[in-house]
């Protein structure tokens, strides 16, 4: 981590990706009409499903979020690299990924 | 009436061609998600000298872009909930709680940026930033 080198995610991208995310929901929503997401929009306020006024991010929260995702992706390494270190190899393999997994993804 | 009709077909057609257009800059979006991914996966695993082959680098990167996908329903939902339009770094860090050291991490983490960027002062900050990057990729010889 303390590592200039290390590669990381442009919260550019990452950004870029979550506008799509949310702006693929708020169509998906919009078509499926307002009965089904009537409690949530509610809350939000009225008129949100009707005119579509997309979701946006801070610059801050955009590096936050690349770092939490760069995190989930070096923890996911690390932990088959632990795996396959026990077991005496030096490659990483399918299996090591496969029994880390489930808590990987309790944990994030 | 008819008029109406053939208008409300004609908007269906386009709205299929920007959903196919949409369609295909999120693929080349998800490929630089892919592309960055690989990257870091290769080199933790150089750092923790073990090999990794291609197809579960790949396999990695996919999951990552999935949790992506799931990250940005929850902050936009923690967003509404706190009735904001936008999602800040409380955002971020609230989607992380379950895990106590990843949200001590990402503490930290917001901390160092908010140290390094005062919230007052915006308009500085580009122009400091690159400064600072400048500065980085200058090296330093001592005068002694």
């Amino acid at each position: 981590m303390d590592d200039n080198n290390t590669p990381s995610l442009d919260p550019d991208l990452i950004g870029a990706i979550f506008k799509h995310i949310w702006a693929r929901k708020a169509h998906e929503r919009e078509r499926n009409g307002i009965q089904s997401t009537d409690a949530l929009d509610s809350e939000v306020g009225a008129g949100t499903s009707k005119k579509y006024r997309p979701t946006s991010t801070n610059a801050d929260a955009l590096k936050l979020s690349s770092e939490l995702l760069r995190i989930f992706i070096t923890e996911a390494v690390q932990r088959a690299a632990t795996i396959a270190e026990a077991e005496g190899g030096t490659e990483i393999e399918a299996t090591h990924v496969e029994r880390i997994l489930p808590q990987l993804l309790l944990d994030f | 009436m008819e008029i109406d009709e053939d208008r409300s077909d004609l908007e269906k057609e386009r709205e299929e061609q920007d959903e196919e257009e949409e369609d295909s800059v999120f693929d080349l979006l998800r490929d630089r998600f892919r592309l960055s991914a690989i990257s870091i996966a290769e080199a933790e695993a150089k750092r923790n000298g073990m090999e990794i082959s291609e197809p579960i680098v790949a396999c990695i990167a996919d999951l990552a872009f999935k949790y992506t996908g799931q990250l940005a329903k929850d902050l936009e939902l923690f967003a509404h909930h706190a009735g904001r339009k936008s999602v800040k770094m409380e955002d971020v860090i609230v989607s992380a709680h379950r895990n106590e050291h990843l949200f001590a991490v990402l503490m930290s983490f917001r901390n160092k940026l908010k140290v390094k960027e005062p919230q007052s002062e915006r308009k500085r900050r580009k122009g400091s930033r690159k400064e600072d990057k400048a500065t980085d990729s200058v090296v330093h010889v001592p005068d002694v």
